[in-house]
């Protein structure tokens, strides 16, 4: 036979090399049709290659920590089928005697894997997911445009938070859309899901700068107290200024020269507008508009305690878990133990390409991301003092509130290493580098931007204007797309090219390098990404 | 109190390996590159145009069994780090993206290629973010083009554009899962209003290809049994009539008459749960496509506003004029304002996805390994500790005791009456066929080249898919019905989903709203009314022995990287 054509008969001429035949001649990589040119529409036959990658990789972990994670994940997998109960199925995973066993004993990991159960929880009507009026049988359909309350958007916290890994980010179609009528997609804000790792240290990072910015507060109002004069201080956290505020001495404070963080001086880490300062509020506020499940903490932040069922949807939890409170649909302990499992994630990580040209053109790119502003708001790193995350449910009056301390570094989940030292012993003695690429300050980012309406906080905050934003942490960004704050960037060059207002110059600066600088640039931004995975599924 | 001690390792769900690979990149990633055209004597002959010597193949990851060992998570791995450096140089060159993800026809026609190779592209077009210079999008509609350019709501037989890429909505359970209900499409709605519009929840597609076959099986055989009504009726000049009947499912009656002139008139109006051409067609939720290749070229179309050169071909075909616009394979053209023949959606971009990039993507597709019935593994010597609650008695005379009773109830309830356990497919070879003048049908076995494990085999040879569908329509009453009639086929009726992967696919029916399995067979209405009155008169010990049946319904543990 004269197969000229045939890949087989190519390759095993070729002489290039043994490599080849080792691969794909082993099994007979390609047979080609017939080259006799006869019959063009002779169907081709494809065969795959028996040994398809020459890779060899290192002994990544010994084999029964695979049958290990197989069997857990069949075990899971049925017993989601398997148990109908599911607040019963959601219960067996945040009592509260046992969350507060699990942190005076240091068992952090147990609390993670539940927070990991959890996590993937799908919500049923059962349980108390939907709202409203119910349907004569069967689930409450899916309502992905909310209204005031909210809407039905994914059955888990997961099913928006994936793209790039576990806890990632959301994707194009499962945007949501907020605080809309109901019904028509252009009413409403839309909203992309972040991913959720790292926000341990963010609240921690969060929590400190609060405290600055309280201190400088009553420092200020202390000397205009002692002097009898107005005092003008500025107000500085972490580097980051957040403007200034006048102390008079009658008492009163003059907090409109007070920029990038409400008045009430608290940094707001979550949300795309910096709308909570607290993983429990957020928890609960998520379970509340995403799936139309009122936890035992939402009710009492908002003060209705006593309605029986809120929502009207016909679910009120046994009364085991409901904290004092009369419709609550989850317990405190429950939005405790999600908030405790976002604390405990891993920061993403600086993950710099291999091979040495790309290398030099990252570092190149990590001096223009400077160079052209994009650090003075996507401050590359904040100091961390202390590693305490104390997650805390609202007192309802009748039970002790529940509240966890937990110590990131103690707990194992201290942020991961940066893969490069970029500043060595460049941060402040004692504290701990959080690369974030944020200051955690809102900016006003252009009309282009900016929602149809500010965002009114629902912590007593005040508002948010309508093109007003928390600089986005970018750590983790290269495993996000689609970018910005309603994921209308699909890459990064869209994404820096959509910055208006505060980031304008930066933005036209990007702009006036040429492609090969533009490319560098965004190469570094790529390389903020997270550590593989490896899962069964 | 039902407590795990601490595993070793992190996740019940899996494993975060650490450390780092090595990776020693492919070698064969160039299989065919700048190789001349030799003979197989191993002159060079000169005159011969070689079709191998542009074609640069991928790096490898190749057919991914669900296998799970340490080479299969350290290739998984090594993988995933050659990407990063891969999107990196991307980024430096978006040219050399599109480069590597051309897949040219000649080159598959030639022989060239390797399945490993076009599943690669497959499976990167399948993971691509696309761009408007890929060709994302309608041109000519500012909506469209506006700050969002996507929308929620499709307009009508027009589509979307309602994702960037094909992973966003098949992501549960690996590259080419289902979907979550977030991640529904809003489909035949007039672009804004939610209410307009039908849900749809992306099915999982696993084992399609396996589908595609079994479907074919089955409409032969429907054909076969037409054309002896008719040479019957022919040579008897009597009406006759004969059940359809293929696998143990009915189609109904199809009745024959002698017509005037020789002829035979056949009568289709008995024929039930297929069209009247006697084709099952296997995918939509209302069974209206019946091969992988037109339903991927069509949601491309739907859901990334990405025209195949072949859909450029068909609409050509169907309207042989210059009239642009992109149209529903019906008849309906919806014009897009600076359309033409080649950019029918007029947004600059013309040979938006090849031949050879559609045979990709459907290959991957098709290659996907088929979910399996799967009792629960015993399991490893140290993690019975680990389960305190009802499942440890996993492999005990219980456990199968239990088992059986589930498999029986699914019976005695009438689930498996449309929820057919089994359908066989004899030939496990899988062809696609481009319509380009340069392409030829690809051929492969799905059962030795497919990923694997492959469907078992009965007796006879055959294997057996355990899908639990009888590839039918019904009729599913009030509280499964939509708003929308889809190509002929009613509110309320739906093709029989397949049940196999069930434990991945949650949630369930076309809108996936239901969470539980209780919910979906409450949903249950119109032909599968008794049955789901059956479900809901079992006592809940029974329900959980049906589930725990239901729950062996799942594609093989394999090992994933993220």
């Amino acid at each position: 036979m004269s197969s000229t054509r045939s890949g087989l008969a190519r390759l095993r001429s070729s002489g290039t090399g043994a490599l080849v035949v080792a691969v794909v001649g082993l099994g007979a990589g390609v047979v080609g049709a017939d080259d006799d040119g006869a019959d063009d529409d002779a169907p081709v036959v494809l065969v795959r290659r028996t040994n398809p990658a020459g890779v060899v990789g290192d002994v990544v972990d010994d084999d029964g920590a695979l049958a290990e994670a197989i069997a857990l994940f069949q075990h899971e997998r049925a017993t989601t089928i398997l148990q109908s109960d599911t607040s019963e199925r959601f219960e067996e995973l945040a009592r509260p005697e046992q969350l507060l066993l699990e942190q005076a004993d240091g068992r952090w990991f147990d609390l993670f894997l539940d927070g990991d159960d959890a996590f993937s929880f799908s919500f049923d009507r059962a349980f108390g997911a939907g709202r409203g009026p119910a349907p004569d049988v069967g689930p409450y359909p899916p309502r992905p445009v909310h209204d005031d309350d909210g809407g039905l958007d994914g059955t888990s916290c997961r099913s928006c938070h994936f793209v790039g890994g576990p806890d990632g980010a959301g994707t194009t179609p499962g945007r949501a859309r907020l605080r809309g009528d109901g019904h028509t997609t252009t009413s409403g804000v839309v909203r992309d899901a972040p991913h959720v790792m790292g926000l341990g240290a963010t609240a921690r990072l969060a929590a400190e700068m609060t405290d600055e910015l309280q201190a400088a507060l009553a420092a200020c109002e202390h000397t205009a107290q002692t002097t009898a004069v107005d005092v003008a201080c500025p107000l500085v956290a972490k580097g980051v200024s957040f403007g200034a505020l006048v102390a008079r001495p009658g008492g009163g404070v003059d907090r409109r020269g007070v920029d990038g963080v409400s008045s009430d001086l608290v940094v707001r880490p979550f949300g795309q507008k910096g709308r909570h300062a607290d993983l429990v509020a957020l928890v609960d506020e998520a379970l509340q508009v995403h799936h139309g499940v009122q936890t035992a903490s939402s009710l009492v932040r908002a003060g209705t305690v006593d309605v029986d069922d809120p929502d009207e949807d016909g679910v009120v939890a046994p009364s085991l878990w409901r904290d004092g409170t009369a419709g609550a649909e989850a317990s405190a302990a429950q939005s405790v133990l999600l908030a405790g499992y976002l604390a405990l994630l891993g920061t993403p990580e600086v993950h710099p390409p291999a091979a040495p040209d790309l290398l030099l053109r990252w570092s190149h790119g990590r001096t223009l991301l400077d160079a052209v502003g994009c650090t003075l708001c996507h401050v590359e790193s904040l100091p961390m003092q202390s590693d305490v995350v104390t997650l805390a449910a609202p007192a309802d009056g009748v039970d002790e509130p529940l509240s966890l301390s937990l110590s990131l570094s103690s707990a194992q989940r201290a942020p991961q290493a940066v893969r490069v030292d970029f500043a060595p012993g460049s941060s402040p003695p004692g504290t701990t580098p959080i690369f974030l690429y944020s200051d955690l300050k809102r900016h006003e980012m252009g009309a282009a931007l900016a929602d149809d309406v500010d965002e009114t906080l629902p912590d007593g905050g005040g508002a948010v204007t309508a093109g007003q934003w928390l600089t986005r942490p970018l750590w983790g960004v290269a495993d996000t797309a689609p970018y910005l704050h309603d994921g209308r960037a699909a890459t990064l060059h869209d994404a820096i090219v959509l910055h208006g207002g505060e980031a304008a110059g930066s933005r036209d600066a990007y702009l006036l390098l040429d492609d090969d600088d533009r490319a560098s640039l965004r190469l570094f931004l790529l390389s903020l990404s997270r550590q593989h995975t490896v899962l069964v599924e | 109190m039902t407590r795990r001690p601490p595993p070793s390792r992190f996740g019940p769900a899996f494993v975060r390996v650490a450390g780092v690979a090595v990776v020693v990149v492919a070698s064969s990633a160039s299989g065919c590159r700048g190789r001349e055209a030799r003979a197989v004597d191993g002159t060079v002959d000169a005159g011969a145009v070689d079709p191998c010597a542009t074609y640069v193949g991928p790096a490898h990851l190749g057919v991914v069994d669900a296998a799970v060992d340490q080479a299969t998570a350290a290739r998984l791995r090594a993988w995933r780090e050659a990407r990063l450096d891969e999107r990196a140089r991307d980024e430096l060159s978006p040219a050399d993206r599109a480069r590597r993800l051309v897949l040219d026809e000649a080159h598959i026609a030639g022989g060239c290629v390797a399945l490993d190779d076009v599943v690669d592209v497959g499976r990167a077009l399948f993971l691509r973010t696309t761009t408007t210079a890929d060709g994302f999008g309608h041109g000519g509609d500012d909506d469209a083009r506006a700050a969002q350019a996507t929308t929620r709501v499709q307009r009508g037989v027009f589509g979307g554009p309602d994702a960037r890429s094909c992973v966003d909505c098949h992501w549960q359970g690996g590259d080419g899962g289902g979907g979550d209900r977030s991640d529904n499409s809003y489909v035949l709605g007039d672009g804004v209003d939610v209410d307009s519009a039908d849900a749809r929840n992306p099915p999982a597609l696993f084992g399609a290809g396996w589908v595609e076959l079994a479907a074919r099986e089955i409409s032969a055989d429907l054909a076969r049994q037409r054309a002896a009504l008719v040479t019957e009726v022919r040579t008897t000049r009597a009406p006759a009539a004969r059940t359809l009947a293929s696998e143990g499912i009915t189609f109904g009656t199809l009745r024959a008459r002698p017509g005037d002139d020789g002829d035979v008139v056949v009568d289709d109006s008995d024929v039930e749960g297929v069209d009247a051409d006697l084709i099952v067609r296997p995918f939509g939720n209302k069974g209206t496509v019946a091969d992988l290749r037109t339903f991927i070229g069509r949601s491309l179309q739907l859901h990334l506003g990405l025209q195949s050169d072949e859909w450029v071909h068909a609409r050509a075909a169907r309207h042989g004029d210059d009239v642009g616009g992109v149209d529903d394979g019906a008849g309906v053209d919806l014009t897009t304002p600076g359309g033409n023949d080649d950019d029918p959606d007029g947004d600059g971009v013309t040979h938006e996805v090849s031949a050879g990039q559609l045979t990709a993507l459907v290959l991957f597709v098709a290659t996907l390994d088929a979910p399996e019935q799967r009792p629960l593994e015993e399991a490893p010597e140290r993690v019975p500790e680990l389960f305190s609650n009802e499942l440890s008695f996993v492999r005990s005379p219980e456990y199968t005791a239990r088992f059986a009773r589930g498999y029986a109830l699914f019976g005695r309830t009438g689930c498996a009456s449309c929820h057919l356990p089994f359908v066989r497919v004899h030939d496990p070879r899988y062809t696609t066929a481009s319509l380009s003048p340069r392409g030829r049908p690809v051929v492969v076995d799905l059962a030795r080249d497919g990923a694997q494990p492959a469907p078992a085999r009965d007796d006879d040879g055959a294997y057996l898919l355990p899908v639990f569908s009888d590839f039918k329509r019904h009729d599913m009453g009030p509280a499964l019905a939509g708003r929308k009639t889809e190509a002929g086929v009613g509110p309320s009726v739906w093709l029989t989903r397949r049940l196999w992967a069930m434990s991945q696919t949650a949630p369930y029916t076309h809108a996936g709203s239901a969470v539980t399995v209780d919910e979906a067979v409450a949903l249950h209405g119109g032909e599968a009314a008794v049955a789901a009155r059956n479900f809901a008169l079992l006592d809940e010990s029974e329900r959980v022995d049906l589930r725990l049946f239901l729950s062996t319904l799942a594609r093989a543990p394999a090992l994933r990287v993220r």
